[in-house]
C-alpha cells in the first residue's frame, strides 16, 4: 500500500512538473525531414464519346456526394479586342437560363435540388464545376447537359445582365487593385487577349458591341464537345453513370435528322474548335518604367512590379518556383518578408509570383505600403533580388530545405481528395499534353533540387533591370521621394 | 476523464424524410447515408479543455489554441488590444527569439497563423503529425512566458496600423461597416471593430499589453483543439506534460450592456464608389439562441438564395438592384444580422429601401411557402455533409461553440432545431427582430 501511495505521489508530481523551456528543447523538437510524398492516382475510367467529349469517372463512396470539374479548351485567347470580355458574358448567360428553362425555372431547379454550378474564365480555358448530394445525381447531370448544350442568348434578361456587368466594371474603376492590374497587364501583354480581362476601359467599350447574335456566334465557334473535358467524382456507379452520360451527351453536336431520309442520324456537325495562338509581344520600352495611377483618396500605395515571363513549357519551372519561394514565397522567412515586414515594418504582406500561361507568362511582386515609403520599398525589393542574383546573399541549403520540406508536408494535403487528384490529371493530360503521373514527377524533381541549382536558376531567370512598376495611390504623397531621386514617373489621372 | 462524443445525426435522416417528400415521384432514389463525427474530450484540473478529432488519411496534424478573448472584451480607449496582443505573441518568449515560432514551424515543414475575432483569439500550427509535440510546446511557452520588448512592440504596432489602413480605411465596405456598427452599438463593445480605432492603437502601451495578456491568457480561459493524424491519448499526455502545471486564474470580464434600441437609426456615408450600397443592421440574440436557426433561414429566403424574394423581385423583375445578400454575426454576446442590397444607381436608393421593406412585409403577412423552407433545409443538409470532407473545418465548428458558449453540442441542437423548423418560426423571428425600430441603416453613397 505504501509503495502504491509512493508511486501515485511520484506519478502526480511527474505529470505536473514544469517543463524547462530553452533553446535546446525547441531545437530538438524541430528536427524533422518529411518523407517524399507519392500521390496515389485513383482508379478512373476515361471515356471518349463519338462527338469528342472526354469524361473521367471516379467512384468515391466516403460521403453521399457527387462533384464535377470540367474544362473547355480556349478561354480568353479566343477573344478579339472589339469583343473583349465576351467569354465572361457568355458563361453568365449560359448559367442564367437556357432554351428549356427560363431564369426563374433554372434558379428554382438548382435551389430545390441543392445543386451548385458555375463557370470560370481563364486565359487558356473556361472551367466549370458543380456539386450535389448523390440522391440528386441525375438532376445535376441533366442540368449540366442543358446548360452546356442549350444556351439562350436572346433572352429577356440579356439587357439586365449587360447592365450588371457594366455597373461592375464601373465600380472596378474605383478600386485600387483593379486599377493596379489594369495598368500592369495592359502594358505587359499589350494588345494580346491576356490583357483583356483586366483592361476595364476596353471591357466597357466592348460591352456595347456584344449582342445576343455575337454571343451565339462566339458560343458556336468556341464551345463544342470536342474541346470539352470533365470529371465526375463521388458516390456513383461507373456503369450506370456511363449510361446516363450517353443519354445526355451523346447527341451533343449531332446534325438534325433529315425528315426526307429514312436513315438514322449518324453525323455530327463540324465540331473542331480552332484554338488561337496569338504570340505575346514583349515591349522593351517597359524596362525600368514607373507608372503612378493617381488616386487621391487612397490611404495606401499599392505596388505591382514585374515583367514578361515564360510559358507553361518553361523547362526550369519547378526549380525556379522553389528558388523564388526563398526570395518571395509570402511566408515570414522569405527574403522579402524578412526585410520589408520583420525588419522595417513597411508591409503587412509581400510576395513574388511566377505566373504561366500557354502562350507566355508574367512575373511580379505585389504589396502595399504607406505612401511615403513607396520609393524605399521598391528599392528594397530590387536590392533583395540583386543580392541573390549577384551571389552576395546566395540561396542557402537550409533555406531551400525548409521550402522542400514544407512542400513535402503539404502536397499530400493539396491532393487529399480524389477530386483534387483527378482534376489535376485532366488538366495536365487533356489540356497540357502531360502524362498522368506528372504530379509525382514534379515532386521528384523538386526533391532533387540543390541550393546550387536553385541559385543558378534564380540568377539566370531574374531580371531586376526589366521591372515595369505600377503604383496606385495619392501622387502628392508618393511623388516627392521619386523626384528627389531623379526618377521619371508617368502619372495617370483616372477618368 | 476521456469521453467520446458522437454527434447523433439520425435526426438528419428525419430532415431528409421531410425533404424527400418532394421527390415522391422519382423512383430509384438512393438513401443518403450520413457518417458520424467522432471526437475525444479531456479536461485538465486547471480548466484547459481539449478536443481531439482523428483523421488518419494523411500524416498531418492541426493544433490550435482558442482563447476566450476578443474585441468584445475591450473597453473604449484600448480597442484593438486583443488583435495587437495576437501580433505581439510572435515577438518571442523568454526562450524563443522574435519570429522564431515561424522558423521552427517552417523547419519541420509546417505552417502557422493566428486570428482575432470579436469574441476569441486563436493560434494554430499545421505540422507533420510526428511533430505535434513542437506545436504543443510552442503554444504552452507562449501562454506563460511571453516577452514584451517595448521597442519591438512599438514596431509591431506600426504593422498593425498598416493592416488597419489596408483592411479598413482603404476599403469602401469595411470602413462603412465600422461606422454603421458604431452607430448601431453605442454602449457595448461592439461599438468598435476587431482592428480597433487608430487613436487607441496609438495609445496602447506595452504595459497595457502585459496586463491584458496576464488577465486572459490562462488555461481555464482556453480550449485546445487537435485534428488530423493524431492519437487522443498521446494528445492528452502531451497536454498534461506542457500545460498541467499551469494554474488557472480568475478572469474578470468587461460587462457592457447595449440598451434596447427604440428607434431606427440612419447614417449616410459618402465614399469613393460608383454604385451605392444599402447596409441594414438588425440586432439579434447571442449565437446559441434557439432563434438563430430561423433567422438564418429567413435571410436565405429573403436575400441569399438565387430564388430569394429580394433577388427575384428587385433584381430580376424590377431591375432595381445588382446584388443582395445577408449574414449573421453570432457571438457570446448579442450580435447582429447584416443585410445589404446594391441599387443600380444612387437615384434608386430610397425606392430600393422601400421595396425591400415591402418584401419583408409581404413575407410576414402572406407567409413562407413550403418549398422555400425545403430549399433551406436541403441547403443546410448539403453543407453539413460537404463540411465532413475536411475534419479541421468540423473541428473548428465545435471549437467555436465551446469557446463561445461552453457547449460542444450546439451543432446537434441546431440540427434538431432545423429539423423542427416551420414556416411559422420564420415569420415569428421576422416580426420580432426585423423591425424598423431594431434597425440601423447605412446608406453608402458615391462621393460625387
Amino acid at each position: 500500500m505504501l509503495l502504491l501511495a509512493f508511486f501515485q505521489v511520484t506519478y502526480s508530481e511527474t505529470v505536473l512538473a514544469k517543463v524547462e523551456y530553452n533553446k535546446e528543447l525547441f531545437e530538438n523538437l524541430a528536427v524533422n525531414k518529411n518523407k517524399i510524398p507519392h500521390i496515389d492516382i485513383p482508379d478512373y475510367k476515361r471515356i471518349e464519346f463519338e462527338n469528342g467529349l472526354i469524361v473521367y469517372l471516379v467512384e468515391d463512396h466516403q460521403l453521399p456526394t457527387v462533384e464535377i470539374k470540367g474544362y473547355i479548351n480556349g478561354g480568353r485567347r479566343q477573344e478579339v479586342k472589339s469583343l473583349a470580355g465576351i467569354s465572361s458574358f457568355m458563361v453568365e448567360m449560359m448559367n442564367t437560363g437556357t432554351k428549356h428553362f427560363n431564369e426563374k425555372e433554372l434558379a428554382n431547379y438548382k435551389d430545390i435540388n441543392g445543386i451548385d454550378f458555375g463557370f470560370g474564365v481563364e486565359n487558356d480555358y473556361l472551367s466549370f464545376a458543380g456539386s450535389a448530394l448523390s440522391t440528386d445525381t441525375e438532376e445535376i447531370i441533366s442540368l449540366m447537359s442543358e446548360i452546356l448544350q442549350e444556351p439562350k442568348f436572346n433572352a429577356n434578361y440579356f439587357t439586365r445582365v449587360k447592365q450588371e456587368l457594366y455597373r461592375g466594371l464601373a465600380q472596378a474603376k474605383t478600386q485600387e487593385s483593379n486599377l493596379l492590374d489594369m495598368y500592369f497587364y495592359k502594358n505587359i501583354y499589350k494588345n494580346h487577349p491576356y490583357s483583356f480581362d483586366d483592361d476595364i476601359d476596353l471591357n466597357i467599350a466592348a460591352l456595347s458591341n456584344i449582342t445576343p447574335d455575337s454571343l451565339q456566334r462566339f458560343y458556336d465557334q468556341n464551345i463544342s464537345p470536342s474541346n470539352t473535358i470533365f470529371a465526375i467524382v463521388g458516390d456513383i456507379d461507373t456503369k450506370r453513370m456511363e449510361k446516363m452520360l450517353n443519354k445526355y451527351f451523346n447527341q451533343w453536336g449531332m446534325i438534325e435528322k433529315d425528315e426526307k431520309q429514312s436513315t438514322e442520324k449518324s453525323k455530327y456537325q463540324e465540331l473542331e474548335v480552332e484554338i488561337k495562338t496569338p504570340a505575346v509581344e514583349i515591349d522593351t520600352e517597359n524596362y525600368g518604367r514607373v507608372i503612378l495611377v493617381n488616386k487621391p483618396d487612397a490611404t495606401q500605395a499599392k505596388i505591382k512590379m514585374g515583367y514578361n515571363f515564360f510559358d507553361n513549357n518553361f523547362k526550369d519551372k519547378v526549380a525556379f518556383t522553389m528558388a523564388n519561394s526563398v526570395y518571395g514565397g509570402g511566408d515570414f522567412e522569405s527574403r522579402l518578408m524578412d526585410n520589408l515586414r520583420t525588419k522595417k515594418g513597411f508591409v503587412y504582406g509581400i510576395s513574388a509570383t511566377d505566373q504561366y500561361n500557354q502562350l507566355g507568362g508574367a512575373y511580379y511582386i505585389s504589396t502595399e505600403v504607406k505612401p511615403a515609403d513607396t520609393y524605399q520599398a521598391i528599392q528594397e525589393i530590387k536590392e533583395e533580388m540583386i543580392s541573390i542574383k549577384n551571389g552576395e546573399k546566395k540561396i542557402k541549403e537550409d533555406e531551400l530545405f525548409k521550402i522542400i520540406n514544407l512542400y513535402n508536408a503539404f502536397f499530400p494535403k493539396s491532393y487529399k481528395s480524389k477530386l483534387s487528384v483527378i482534376n489535376r490529371i485532366i488538366y495536365n493530360v487533356e489540356l497540357e499534353g502531360r502524362d498522368v503521373d506528372y504530379i509525382n514527377k514534379v515532386i521528384k524533381e523538386y526533391n532533387q533540387l540543390s541550393a546550387t541549382k536553385a541559385q543558378k536558376v534564380f540568377t539566370e531567370y531574374s531580371y531586376p533591370q526589366r521591372f515595369l512598376t505600377v503604383i496606385v495611390g495619392n501622387k502628392e504623397k508618393i511623388l516627392p521621394k521619386f523626384k528627389e531621386q531623379g526618377i521619371d514617373v508617368e502619372v495617370v489621372e483616372v477618368k | 476523464m476521456r469521453k467520446i462524443f458522437k454527434v447523433l445525426v439520425l435526426s438528419l435522416l428525419l430532415i431528409l424524410f421531410g425533404v424527400n417528400s418532394i421527390y415522391a415521384n422519382q423512383s430509384m432514389k438512393k438513401e443518403i447515408f450520413i457518417p458520424k463525427l467522432d471526437y475525444s474530450h479531456f479536461k485538465l484540473d486547471n480548466g484547459l479543455e481539449i478536443y481531439v478529432f482523428e483523421d488518419h488519411k494523411i500524416p498531418l496534424a492541426k493544433f490550435s489554441i482558442w482563447y476566450k478573448v476578443g474585441s468584445v472584451d475591450e473597453p473604449e480607449g484600448i480597442s484593438g488590444i486583443s488583435h495587437l496582443l495576437e501580433h505581439t505573441m510572435f515577438l518571442g518568449t523568454d526562450s524563443l527569439g522574435k519570429n522564431q515560432v515561424h522558423q521552427l514551424v517552417k523547419a519541420v515543414g509546417g505552417s502557422n497563423n493566428a486570428g482575432t475575432y470579436y469574441d476569441y483569439t486563436t493560434y494554430y500550427e499545421e505540422v507533420p503529425s510526428a511533430k505535434l509535440e513542437l506545436a504543443m510546446a510552442i503554444e504552452a511557452d507562449r501562454m506563460r512566458n511571453l516577452k514584451i520588448d517595448p521597442k519591438e512592440f512599438n514596431r509591431e504596432k506600426e504593422v498593425v496600423k498598416q493592416e488597419r489602413r489596408m483592411r479598413v480605411e482603404n476599403n469602401v465596405f469595411s470602413s462603412s461597416l465600422e461606422e454603421i456598427q458604431a452607430k448601431a452599438f453605442q454602449e457595448s463593445s461592439l461599438h468598435h471593430q476587431v482592428i480597433g480605432w487608430m487613436k487607441d492603437l496609438d495609445n496602447i502601451t506595452s504595459d497595457d499589453i502585459r496586463d491584458y495578456y496576464t488577465r486572459y491568457y490562462a488555461p481555464n480561459n482556453a480550449v485546445m483543439v487537435v485534428s488530423g493524424d493524431v492519437n487522443p491519448e498521446e494528445v492528452h499526455n502531451l497536454a498534461k506534460k506542457y500545460y498541467g502545471s499551469y494554474q488557472p486564474q480568475e478572469v474578470k470580464r468587461l460587462e457592457t450592456i447595449e440598451p434596447e434600441q427604440k428607434l431606427e437609426r440612419v447614417i449616410k456615408l459618402e465614399k469613393v464608389t460608383r454604385v451605392p450600397i444599402i447596409a441594414m443592421l438588425y440586432k439579434i440574440p447571442k449565437g446559441d439562441h434557439p432563434d438563430i436557426v430561423a433567422i438564418n433561414a429567413l435571410l436565405d429566403i429573403l436575400v441569399n438564395n438565387s430564388t430569394s424574394r429580394v433577388k427575384t423581385e428587385l433584381q430580376k423583375k424590377k431591375r432595381m438592384i445588382l446584388e443582395a445578400g445577408g449574414f449573421t454575426v453570432g457571438l457570446r454576446k448579442p450580435g447582429y444580422a447584416l443585410l445589404y442590397t446594391v441599387p443600380i444607381s444612387e437615384g434608386m436608393v430610397y425606392d430600393v429601401r422601400y421595396e425591400f421593406d415591402q418584401e419583408l412585409k409581404k413575407l410576414i403577412e402572406q407567409g413562407v411557402q413550403k418549398n422555400e423552407l425545403e430549399i433551406v433545409k436541403k441547403r443546410v443538409l448539403k453543407d453539413l455533409i460537404f463540411s465532413q470532407k475536411d475534419i479541421s473545418s468540423a473541428a473548428d465548428t465545435v471549437a467555436t461553440s465551446v469557446v463561445r458558449y461552453n457547449d460542444p453540442t450546439l451543432y446537434q441542437k441546431n440540427i434538431q432545431r432545423l429539423k423542427n423548423l416551420t414556416t411559422k418560426d420564420i415569420i415569428r423571428v421576422a416580426k420580432k427582430y426585423f423591425v424598423r425600430d431594431n434597425r440601423t441603416i447605412g446608406y453608402i453613397l458615391p462621393k460625387d
